[in-house]
């Protein structure tokens, strides 16, 4: 067995310095070896670092009290987190929430009714005044224009109607007769 | 369900943070199971041993994680940071309430050894490990915050010196200086209660 003052320069103090560090793991090869050397023969020190042991084991998680995690912690929270994340974002999904949160609202039905026929009148307006050239209606037939003959001198007077009205010129059908003679020889 | 449980159990604690960012329960439920724990303990020791308290506390810093998720950065290390937040969380409380005081009226060292012998297992060698915590408990009240933190995330939490300067906010020479400080200093209070305290022969008495 070694004498533990081979080295004069170490004594107890020293060494249990250096075991308070041993058990954080803190010491070199060297001091770990001159250490190990002096507890062989060394009681007290053994004792004290048996201390420093049992301290460090009583703070290991598990020993001592028997301390378990309420298991309503771990429900409550998952709980909060499924109840404060946003829905999944599909356009039909949020379309159909945002009809939902219009239709929560108490909108008068009537309101509701003419606001919608508002809707499907402007709707059908537009519809009329935008189409395009090849949709355009047809027009009126009285509106179409007619080619006629010029008229004869022959054909005025068989077309005025002298024996109704015993002048010429009463109706407008006279007017329209002469008028047209007048142009045509123009 | 073991899938789901495997396919989440190899992923790292900031990846997981990652997850729970975006909703993910199960992300969540591995993260509980890893540190609620080793937290659980944490607060424990540093509220003065007050089973009710630590059980809140784990409940609002596992709600800060979940409604908060923005505060941790992916890139920082989630154990330092978790556990930065549960020190503050206990910082804030000794503030409040003072519950410093209370830890000043637990009984000394007498008391406790007498109730210990009283109200325990009869069994011998329980009692000497019941009494030398339980005394133990009393002498890590009795430190400051500094130090009994440090003292509990290295020999409870098996944290780096690193990520224990990092937490409480100053230089590895200051923990290091706590730890040797506070070891030491329980060491001596407790040697007198070490279950395996051996019978020193006197030609090896201290020299």
């Amino acid at each position: 067995m070694k004498n533990p003052n081979e080295n004069p320069k170490v004594n107890c103090d020293d060494i249990q310095r250096l075991l308070v560090n041993k058990i954080s793991d803190e010491l070199t090869r060297d001091e770990d070896r001159l250490v190990e050397e002096h507890l062989k023969s060394c009681g007290h020190c053994r004792s004290y670092q048996n201390t420093l042991l049992s301290l460090k084991d009583s703070m290991q998680i598990g020993r001592g009290e028997k301390l378990v995690p309420d298991p309503a912690i771990r429900e409550n929270i998952i709980q909060r987190m499924k109840t404060s994340q946003p829905q999944e974002t599909g356009i039909l999904r949020s379309t159909w929430q945002y009809v939902k949160s219009v239709f929560q609202y108490r909108v008068p039905v009537y309101q509701t009714l003419s606001g919608l026929a508002l809707i499907a009148l402007i709707f059908l307006a537009t519809k009329q005044i935008s189409f395009s050239p090849d949709q355009r209606p047809p027009e009126p037939r009285s509106l179409v224009r007619m080619e006629m003959p010029a008229p004869t001198q022959m054909s005025v007077v068989d077309n005025l109607d002298i024996l109704a009205h015993q002048k010429i010129g009463q109706s407008a059908k006279d007017d329209t007769t002469l008028t047209r003679f007048i142009v045509s020889t123009m | 369900m073991a899938i789901f449980k495997n396919s989440y159990a190899k992923y790292s604690d900031e990846k997981l943070m990652g997850y729970i960012q975006r909703g993910d329960t199960s992300a969540f439920n591995e993260l509980y199971q890893r540190y609620s724990k080793r937290l659980l303990f944490y607060f424990f020791r540093e509220l003065g041993g007050d089973e009710g308290k630590a059980q809140d506390f784990l409940q609002e810093i596992f709600l800060k994680i979940v409604e908060k998720p923005g505060l941790f950065h992916t890139d920082r290390s989630f154990s330092t940071w978790i556990f930065t937040v549960a020190y503050n969380m206990c910082k804030n409380e000794y503030r409040r309430l003072q519950v410093r005081e209370i830890v000043e009226n637990t009984p000394d060292m007498d008391e406790v050894l007498q109730d210990c012998e009283s109200e325990l297992h009869p069994s011998e060698k329980n009692v000497d490990h019941k009494t030398f915590e339980r005394a133990l408990l009393t002498e890590l009240d009795k430190l400051d915050d500094g130090h009994r933190t440090a003292f509990l995330l290295r020999h409870q939490q098996n944290l780096s010196i690193r990520e224990i300067g990092e937490i409480l906010g100053c230089s590895e020479g200051t923990v290091k200086s706590r730890l040797f400080y506070t070891t030491q200093k329980l060491a001596a209070k407790l040697e007198a209660f070490n279950p395996y305290k051996a019978e020193v022969p006197e030609n090896e008495k201290s020299k």
